[in-house]
């Protein structure tokens, strides 16, 4: 169904000439030109990318700092699982945590507030409790010859939990200090009334659960004599990097060795752990959270719809959406091998294929269609925004301080095209919304829970749109699978997903001393054909992934 | 903490609950640390209701000649019954929410209830700088850590659908670039204040209290070593955590004998982020907060409405399309629009005005729990359609701290952390000054 676009997109773009507003108020940063859009010949629309960086092999590393992080509620939840067997008990409660970039594990909001330490106790004595009951299934002695042998065997192989345990949840050997001072808590908890060996060991493992060794990844490691000024992570330091960024959980026992046996070394030995770690489906979970995160899926467990509009929307179409977009994004991002895949690949839904019928990219999904609407109806606005900060990582700075406008009320029988028509019809608002209301409009053809549509309010969707302001695709386009064939080749979107990766694997911000890593991660993933599993693998095997700037406390 | 098993409960079973009489009040124990209160005998409370996206002052300031003699604004028309008990502001200016990175919603977010300017972070500006989040701690948070009062929670923190962790969400601060995010399930609120004591017999008690300090002390001190490690500025991250380790060795006796003082649990709610039931949920969260000050498990609390900005449409009072927030940025020459903002503004009046009826239901002494609870109402914005932060919509009220109402006091641009200054020194914080430096001189002139 082509049809022509200059027909709606034309009327938009004169009105921006004939009020002359610029687009660069509207974007971050030093706006690059004071000149209306409309003045510019089209090829001078297009800004260029920024230059890249000088970055030679020997150009002085800047890898930012390591600030501690701590455990999220699912790396705790996860950790607890690999360390323990046991699952969190459901009436636990930690507070959300604040998201910062759009991702949950941030070390900047990453905090502990006395309601969080409430938990971490509640929660560390129903482990205890639970991990000591037991304790036939993983005490290294024999539990009936301790209470033949009596007190000091007892302690004797306490002193073995306590190391292998402790090294484990500590995720590195303990020291002689941290060792005495459990063994201790363990004499505690042994006079006290009732059983000494189980409750000296509850103990410990209460312990060892609410310390900040546990709690937190705090990564210090030493002064790198080659580079002066920067501190190389130490061989555990780097095992938990690894292992938190790939599973987001713990390392495993092979991991581990490797770390006791300085073999984290060479980027060679990183990649060969990396790899393995990849190959494990706990891997698959975690990167998970990544795109549910990135892509905002995560939001459809609290999607709401009107049920006027969408009756019976709940939890079973809340549940399709996220195992639609999972498969999805999986089948791109590990089974294709090519993330050009996520945003143009084909999807036909492997168990309900009649459902969605054929469609092309995640921004068909249902999930992201749904999350960028309102409960009645889709919003142009919103999917034009998610475009460009989350495929574009060109952020939008919100409306100005002073803006004071008669807000639309347009007229609900209208299409919703045709509703927001006022942002380009004033211009106030249009100085900004054609950055952003002609890329939602690409979306028409899906409703507020992703349903494919030709017809609304009697009349045709007019899905055809424009991209402005990009490095490399500005341009009309038809309908959502020409836009997602832009997003695809463009290179814009793929440096994107690279700054994307950047902030939840560093748990920061990226930072001008960050521009080398952001390309070199760049040049490996399309030099791979766009697969984002190499992207992983010299993201964990820059120089700067083991670094951190020196410490001087 | 107790382990509820939430499936199965129909929100049916939840909303009878709220339609109701709210939940049943407990029956009040004696003030703990009554005498250390000065004369009043009872604890002086502090209770911030937050409401978002600015108001109409025009609509809002008092009419009357005279600092005594005048009538709310017709959108303040609810609190008519608490008219002697409410001082209203014309005139203070919210003048440090004025520098910084950030948009006005963040910026007035930040600034609020901590005085400071925002800091830098990761968040998306209006100006091209990005945001963090409060550059210092909350009055709130103050008053618990230098009052210091024997309570099982220093401070409280409830709310509604506050589901946007971002500087724009957050008003608590425990310390700079510290939020505190407020508990917005009814359930999670519950089980947290009132959930099932520790021990099952005193022995029992005396028991875990003996084997929590130990366990915490261990964890105390590793935290020294680490110290030794890291550079300052993560040794501040770890210093949060230490500090919420000994916060909660400080309670471990009032945690586990939890006071027989219980309003009965909410029913479970399957859903509390949604939209058609933000009142109720509301009114059950103000009445759990009103609960809690009546056992005395904390004293200084909020109450949040959600978020600033936020997506919340007024479907429960038929405000049927559009967002609140939106509504707020009607302009001024759209009748139709501007109608149903009133309505908005009035229906968190009758919210604000609920809480103090609910705090005026608690008996105590010769009074009521309002008369000994100082009640601050907050907007991030005074105007959401032009987002000035001048002249900010301000309300106190009750009889916390002596506070005299009946008055209306008008300003010419005072800095309101002049404000925030008085409000610590009627809870009894004789403080000179509160948040950034370069806005306070001291307890707003006239309050007290």
């Amino acid at each position: 169904m082509q049809r022509t676009v200059h027909r709606t997109t034309r009327p938009l773009l004169a009105a921006l000439v004939a009020v002359g507003v610029t687009l660069s108020a509207c974007e971050e940063g030093p706006p690059p030109d004071a000149v209306p859009v409309g003045d510019l010949p089209a090829e001078r629309r297009l800004p260029a990318p920024p230059p890249k960086p000088v970055c030679d092999p020997d150009a002085p590393l800047d890898p930012g700092l390591a600030m501690p992080r701590r455990l999220t509620r699912l790396e705790y939840a996860n950790t607890v699982r690999d360390l323990l067997g046991l699952e969190v008990a459901e009436g636990v409660h930690f507070p959300p945590e604040e998201q910062i970039l759009g991702f949950d594990n941030n070390a900047r909001s990453l905090q502990i507030t006395p309601l969080h330490a409430e938990g971490y106790l509640s929660s560390a004595e129903d482990l205890a409790t639970r991990y000591i009951e037991a304790m036939d299934d993983w005490l290294p002695c024999d539990r009936a010859q301790l209470r033949v042998d009596g007190l000091a065997a007892q302690r004797d192989c306490a002193e073995g939990v306590i190391a292998d345990l402790g090294r484990r949840a500590w995720r590195r050997p303990l020291t002689e200090a941290e060792h005495g001072r459990l063994l201790a808590l363990y004499d505690v908890g042994a006079e006290l009334e009732g059983p000494a060996f189980e409750n000296g060991l509850t103990m410990v493992v209460e312990a060892l659960l609410q310390s900040p060794n546990f709690l937190f990844r705090v990564e210090v490691g030493a002064p790198d004599p080659e580079r002066p000024g920067l501190n190389r992570l130490d061989d555990h330091e780097l095992a938990s990097r690894l292992a938190y960024l790939v599973w987001r959980s713990m390392p495993d026992a092979e991991l581990s060795a490797a770390a006791d046996a300085g073999e984290l070394r060479t980027p060679g030995q990183i990649a060969a752990q990396a790899t393995r770690l990849m190959a494990d489906p706990r891997a698959r979970a975690a990167w998970w959270t990544f795109f549910a995160q990135w892509l905002h899926i995560d939001e459809v467990e609290a999607l709401h719809r009107e049920p006027a509009m969408y009756p019976g929307f709940g939890d079973g179409a809340r549940r399709f959406m996220q195992e639609s977009a999972r498969a999805f994004v999986e089948a791109a991002a590990w089974d294709a091998g090519d993330l050009r895949q996520l945003y143009d690949g084909p999807f036909r839904h492997p168990d309900d294929p009649e459902h969605l019928g054929d469609r092309r990219g995640v921004l068909a999904q249902p999930a992201v269609l749904a999350v960028t609407s309102t409960p009645v109806m889709t919003n142009p606005v919103y999917r034009g925004v998610f475009v460009r900060e989350q495929i574009l990582c060109a952020p939008l700075a919100p409306p100005p301080a002073d803006l004071a406008v008669v807000a639309p009320d347009p007229d609900p029988n209208l299409t919703t095209r045709e509703q927001f028509a006022e942002h380009s019809d004033n211009p106030t608002c249009a100085g900004c919304h054609v950055l952003i209301d002609p890329l939602g409009f690409g979306f028409e053809h899906y409703d507020a829970i992703g349903n494919r549509r030709e017809v609304q309010n009697g009349h045709p969707v007019d899905a055809a749109g424009e991209i402005v302001s990009t490095w490399d695709i500005d341009g009309e386009f038809y309908d959502l699978d020409a836009l997602a064939a832009a997003l695809a080749r463009s290179e814009q979107v793929h440096r994107c997903v690279a700054t994307q990766l950047f902030r939840y694997a560093y748990g920061r911000g990226e930072g001008e001393g960050d521009g080398c890593t952001l390309h070199r991660l760049y040049d490996r993933y399309v030099d791979a054909g766009y697969d984002f599993e190499a992207m992983i693998v010299a993201l964990v095997t820059d120089p700067s992934f083991a670094l951190r700037r020196g410490v001087t406390p | 903490m107790s382990r509820r098993d939430r499936r199965g409960v129909t929100r049916r079973t939840w909303l009878r609950r709220a339609g109701q009489a709210a939940l049943a009040l407990p029956l009040l124990q004696l003030p703990r640390g009554a005498g250390a209160q000065g004369t009043r005998g009872y604890p002086q409370r502090l209770v911030i209701f937050y409401q978002p996206n600015g108001t109409k002052k025009e609509l809002w300031s008092p009419e009357g000649p005279s600092e005594t003699e005048w009538t709310p604004g017709p959108l303040l028309r609810p609190l008519t019954p608490f008219r002697d008990r409410m001082v209203l502001f014309d005139g203070v200016d919210m003048k440090v929410a004025l520098e910084g990175p950030g948009g006005p919603h963040q910026r007035g977010m930040a600034s609020l209830l901590t005085g400071q300017i925002i800091t830098e972070g990761d968040f998306i500006g209006g100006d091209g700088r990005r945001a963090g989040w409060g550059g210092g701690p909350s009055i709130d948070q103050v008053l618990a850590g230098e009052l210091r009062p024997d309570t099982t929670f220093g401070t409280l923190e409830l709310g509604v659908r506050c589901k946007e962790a971002m500087p724009r969400g957050r008003m608590i601060y425990r310390d700079r670039e510290q939020p505190v995010p407020p508990i917005d399930d009814p359930m999670v609120a519950y089980d947290r204040l009132f959930g099932s004591g520790m021990g099952e017999d005193e022995a029992s008690t005396a028991r875990l209290l003996r084997k929590r300090r130990s366990v915490l002390d261990a964890v105390s001190a590793d935290f020294a070593e680490l110290y030794r490690r890291v550079t300052p500025e993560d040794r501040a991250k770890l210093e949060q955590h230490a500090s919420a380790v000994r916060n909660l060795e400080q309670r471990l006796d009032a945690i586990a004998t939890r006071p027989e003082c219980n309003p009965g649990a909410p029913d479970p709610v399957d859903d509390p982020m949604a939209e058609a039931y933000f009142g109720e949920l509301l009114r059950i969260q103000i009445d759990q907060l009103v609960a809690a000050l009546a056992c005395d498990l904390t004293r200084y609390s909020s109450v949040q409405c959600s978020t600033s900005v936020n997506a919340l449409r007024f479907t429960f009072i038929d405000l049927d399309r559009h967002q609140g927030h939106s509504l707020s940025h009607a302009g001024d020459g759209h009748a139709a629009l501007q109608v149903q903002w009133e309505r908005m503004l009035m229906w968190y009046s009758e919210q604000l005005a609920y809480l103090l009826r609910r705090l005026d239901a608690v008996p105590e002494g010769d009074g009521t729990l309002l008369d000994n609870t100082l009640v601050l109402a907050v907007n991030e914005l005074s105007r959401g359609n032009s987002h000035s932060l001048a002249d900010m919509p301000f309300i106190l009220a009750g009889g916390g701290g002596g506070l005299v109402g009946g008055r209306h006091l008008t300003y010419d641009g005072a800095s309101h952390n002049d404000l925030l200054v008085g409000i610590l020194h009627l809870l009894g914080l004789e403080s000179a000054s509160f948040g950034h430096p370069d806005f306070t001189t001291g307890p707003l002139p006239g309050l007290i």
